[in-house]
This record gives C-alpha cells, structure tokens and sequence, in this order.
C-alpha cells in the first residue's frame, strides 16, 4: 500500500485508506475483466430470456422495460457480489488487510465504492441494451436516467458487498447471498424500477421524485449500516 | 341464515344505491407493476365510497372500505379454517419443541 | 426455571377465551358479518408478529453489544417465533381476504411487507444454519437479523406508495365497543404463549451453545451427567 504524501496529511486517515481500497479493487477488476465480461454477457441473456418470457410484444416490453433492466441488473450483480470477497479469502488476503492498521471501515467503503462502479457500468449497459432491446424511446434528459442508475445501483452495492462479507465463508455462499439479498434491496428495487418507468413513460402526476427521494434515504441507510456494521462482521 | 348477514348486505347495497355510483372512481389497475400484474378480478373500491354518507357504521371495524363483496352465506367456512389451523400451529409448534428437548436430553 | 410453562398456560386460557368470545358471543360485525370473527385470530396474531420482531431486534443489538449467549439464544427463540407467527399471519390474511376482497392474494402494502418479513427472518435463521464457528454464526445471526428489522419500516413506506387496498391499522379505538374485549383477551394470549414458546426455544438454544462450547473438553460420561441434571 503506497505510503501517503504530507499533501494528503489533512484528509482523514481512513478516508485514504478508502481509496487505496477503491483503486486496488478496481485495479483487480480490471485484470479479471473477463468476468465483468461474463456478467454483462449474463444481464444481457436475461433481458433476452425475459423477451422471449412475454413474446414478441414491442408495446408490452416496451412498458415493462424498467422492470426487467433492473431485474437483470440485480441478477447479475449477485456474480459481482459474491466475487467482492471470495477473491479477499482465497489467499488470506482478508486477514492479511485487517492485520495492517486499517479502519474496517476503510474497506467497507472501499470495496462497497468498487462495486458500486462496476455496478453502474453494468447498469449502464443493461439499461442501454434493454431501451435498444425492446424499443424504449426516451423523452426524459439522460442525466436524469444516470442520477437513477447511480442511486439504484448503490442500492445494491452497499447492502450487498455488506452480506457479501457475511456470507463469504459459508458453504452455500452462491445460494445464501441471493436468499439475504433480494428480500433486502425490494425498496431499492421497486423505487428504481418506479423511477426508471416514469423517465420512460413520462410523469404527470410527477411521483417520480418521490420515489428518487426513497431511494436516496434507502442508500443513506445502508452506506452507514455498512459502515458501522461491518467491523463487527470482520472483528472476529 | 343469520340475519345479521342480510341485514349487513342490505345496508351496503343501500350505501351503494344512495351512491348512485356516478361519482365512484375506479383505482386505476392501469398501473404498471413491473412484478406482476394486479389481479384484475380483486375488488377496487374508491375513497368516495368509504366517506359516503352511510359512514361507518356502530358495530364495524373502521377503514373497511370492502363491504359489498361479501357472498352471501360463505363466511364460516373461513373463519372455521382460521381458528383450527391458528390452533394447529399453536399446538405444532409446541409438539416441535417438545420433540427437540426429547432429542436433546 | 419454569416460570415460561406458566406463562404459556395463562396464555392458552386467554386466547381460549378470546376466540371462544369472539366466535360465540361477540356479535357479528356488522360490514362483514361472521367473516369478520376472523379478525379476533388476525389481529392479535399481526400486534404480537410485529412485537415478537421488535423483541428479536432488542435481543440482537444486544448479542451484537455483549456476545453472551444468553442474548444471542433469546434472539434464536424470539425470530423463530416470529416467523411461526408471520407465516401464520399470511395464512389467516389470506382467509380473510378471499370473502371479503374476493382474493387470496393481493400486493397490498401490508401483505406485501409481510411476506417480504418472512423472507427476510427466514434467511436469519437459514443463515445462522450454515455456519458452525461460534463468534461467526452469533454476529451474523444478529447482523442480519438488526438489518432485517431496520428493513421493516422501508418495505413498508414503498409498498404503501406502490399499492394500497388494505383496511385501516386495527387498534382498540378503531374497533367499536363490544369488539374490545375479545380481540384485547386474544392478543395477550398470543403475547404469553409466544413469549413462552420463545423462551423455551431460547432455553434449548442455550443448552445447546453450552453443550458446543464444553463439548470438546469434557469426558462423555460427564457431559451426559451434567445435562441429565438440568
């Protein structure tokens, strides 16, 4: 771990550390990009198979579009989830972290902000493939959708890359994480889905700020949950 | 047939009636629910109907807002299932530990 | 300690009582008629699911602040119960709602968050299975379970925005005079009993942490004497 210039004194300790995690799991993500492959290569399966589920109705996929790229989005970042801390534990490199003087939540943040971007990313791609895919035409500003993506998909990150650390050493973790998950993130999933819906089929009743709001105090919730949570599901 | 029944039915059906039905609004089902469709055949009962004159009456839980649905006659059918498997799982539950401190001791 | 076994005697008697009155002798409500008896079971079992879970929250933010056993089996006990008693729920739910709304099933905000409830207990103790380290398997079992509970107030607030048919909360100054008291009996009777089951759930879960951590220590014969004197 680098050692941090005098420019970087006044800054906290641990928000440092964050971001030598961030970088060092990007970094990491970046040498495997041959699984972040595989999970775009799986979203995108899953907004075909979701197609051909409903039938070559361009009208109805067309209005159920959001709910399927956040389905499929979710999904798939379950693959990225698990990861987050099996490749940690494959060479008691977890230990090896918290034996350096480093703040738990340092990694929490870290790895939660790591998944977090290759989550948007994802996102991103499904979003822009499932608009492609079942001819969404877009009338709300892009950045509005972008604000949506980056709140959905931190929905996701921060609760998951919390179980991702509890369920890391269970027998069953591909199963487990997904059945601690999923009931967990409905709010974020059912506010982004709801948000996403109104950008495409346009918002009279203007209900989507409401449910933007939702998700931004369902993330508040979970980034400091994780935070506070996660010493004590590494402490041991 | 408890006369309760009728009575009760009656009187929502004159709810109903004094109504006149023009000013109830349908909930719109044409909600999108990105996990499933709502069921259509579940009965969509407007605020109008539930603030209509005939209010709530003496003897009823308030809020509901279902009356009218009601078949006639059918009711104890249920309510017998509620109490007899409200009670199985009491006793269930109960024969379930008990089977655990036998394995245990 | 037997105190639980008269607690879960008391409460047989008040939820027999209860139900007896509130099929026998409470009259018929009036919108719904007898269908709406069902409520003296639904009600007090929703009040006591809900409390069971709070419970359950209290005991895991103390088996997160003390790592004591004691904590942690009373968590056991009290999530267990509590799922029992959703799963229940759900069942008397859907009973009710088949007359009066004419559906087993609907995405109703609170039935929704119920069945939301259960998924998320379930993996508490689903979870708690799968781990067989001791510290381990006592932080996940009360990390999940505090997070499980703080969920509960979120699913609810978006449920109730994405949907809602259900009839106003039940409590005893919503429900008209002669309603009171069978509903009022029935609930302290499921109170004591889950209480009580609870506790004796919480008792074996003791015992059994006590017995994992003497387990390797302790001859065979003495382990067996030590626990045929409980």
């Amino acid at each position: 771990m680098p050692e941090s210039t005098s420019a970087e004194r006044n800054i906290p300790h641990w928000l440092i550390q964050t971001w030598q995690i961030l970088v060092k799991d990007l970094v990491l993500g970046w040498r495997t990009r041959a699984k972040v492959v595989a999970m775009v290569v799986f979203a995108g399966t899953m907004l075909l198979l979701f197609s051909f589920a409903i039938g070559p109705n361009n009208t109805l996929l067309a209005k159920h579009a959001a709910g399927y790229v956040w389905l499929s989005a979710l999904l798939s970042s379950t693959l990225l989830l698990s990861q987050s801390f099996q490749v940690e534990g494959e060479s008691g490199a977890l230990e090896g972290l918290l034996l350096l003087p480093v703040d738990p939540r340092a990694i929490f943040y870290g790895k939660a902000l790591a998944n977090w971007v290759v989550l948007s990313l994802l996102t991103g791609l499904v979003l822009v493939g499932g608009f492609f895919l079942f001819s969404v035409e877009i009338q709300a500003h892009p950045l509005r959708f972008v604000s949506i993506l980056l709140l959905g998909s931190a929905g996701i990150s921060a609760p998951g890359t919390l179980y991702s650390a509890l369920t890391a050493r269970a027998q069953a973790q591909q199963l487990m994480l997904p059945v601690l998950l999923f009931p967990l993130v409905i709010p974020c999933m059912l506010a982004a889905v709801k948000a996403t819906g109104f950008l495409i089929q346009g918002d009279p009743m203007d209900q989507g700020g409401s449910w933007t709001m939702l998700l931004i105090c369902f993330n508040l919730i979970y980034w400091a949950l994780g935070g506070v949570l996660f010493g004590k599901v590494v402490d041991e | 047939m408890n006369p309760w029944i009728l009575l009760s039915v009656a009187h929502a059906q004159e709810a109903e009636n004094a109504d006149g039905g023009e000013d109830v609004v349908e909930t719109p089902s044409a909600q999108t629910e990105p996990f499933g469709e709502a069921p259509s055949e579940a009965p969509t009962v407007s605020s109008e109907t539930v603030a209509d004159p005939g209010g709530i009456p003496e003897g009823g839980f308030i809020g509901n807002d279902s009356y009218g649905a009601i078949p006639l006659g059918s009711g104890w059918g249920y309510v017998w299932a509620v109490y007899i498997v409200t009670w199985l799982t009491m006793l269930g539950y109960a024969g379930y530990l008990a089977l655990r401190n036998r394995k245990t001791s | 300690m037997k105190w639980h076994y008269a607690l879960g005697a008391l409460g047989v008697l008040f939820l027999g009582t209860g139900h007896a009155w509130g099929l026998f002798f409470a009259p018929p409500e009036f919108m719904m008629g007898d269908v709406g008896r069902i409520l003296y079971a639904h009600v007090p079992t929703a009040w006591n699911a809900m409390l069971v879970y709070l419970f359950a929250f209290v005991a895991a933010i103390g088996t997160l602040w003390t790592s004591k056993s004691s904590w942690e089996s009373w968590l056991v006990g009290f999530v267990e119960v509590g799922v029992v008693l959703n799963i229940l729920l759900c069942f008397q739910g859907a009973m009710w709602a088949k007359p009066t709304w004419g559906v087993y099933w609907d995405w109703d905000p609170r039935l929704t968050t119920t069945a939301i409830l259960i998924a998320l207990f379930a993996g508490v103790l689903i979870q708690r299975n799968l781990f067989h380290a001791p510290d381990k398997r006592r932080i996940i079992t009360g990390v999940t379970a505090v997070i499980a509970f703080v969920n509960v107030p979120i699913v609810y607030f978006a449920t109730t925005w994405w949907n809602s048919l259900h009839q106003g909360l039940s409590s005893p100054d919503t429900v008209s005079n002669p309603m009171h008291w069978p509903l009022r009996v029935s609930a302290f009777g499921v109170l004591f009993l889950a209480v009580a089951f609870s506790a004796e759930r919480a008792k074996q879960e003791r015992a059994r942490l006590e017995r994992e951590d003497t387990a390797p220590t302790l001859p065979l014969a003495q382990k067996q004497l030590e626990l045929g004197a409980e």
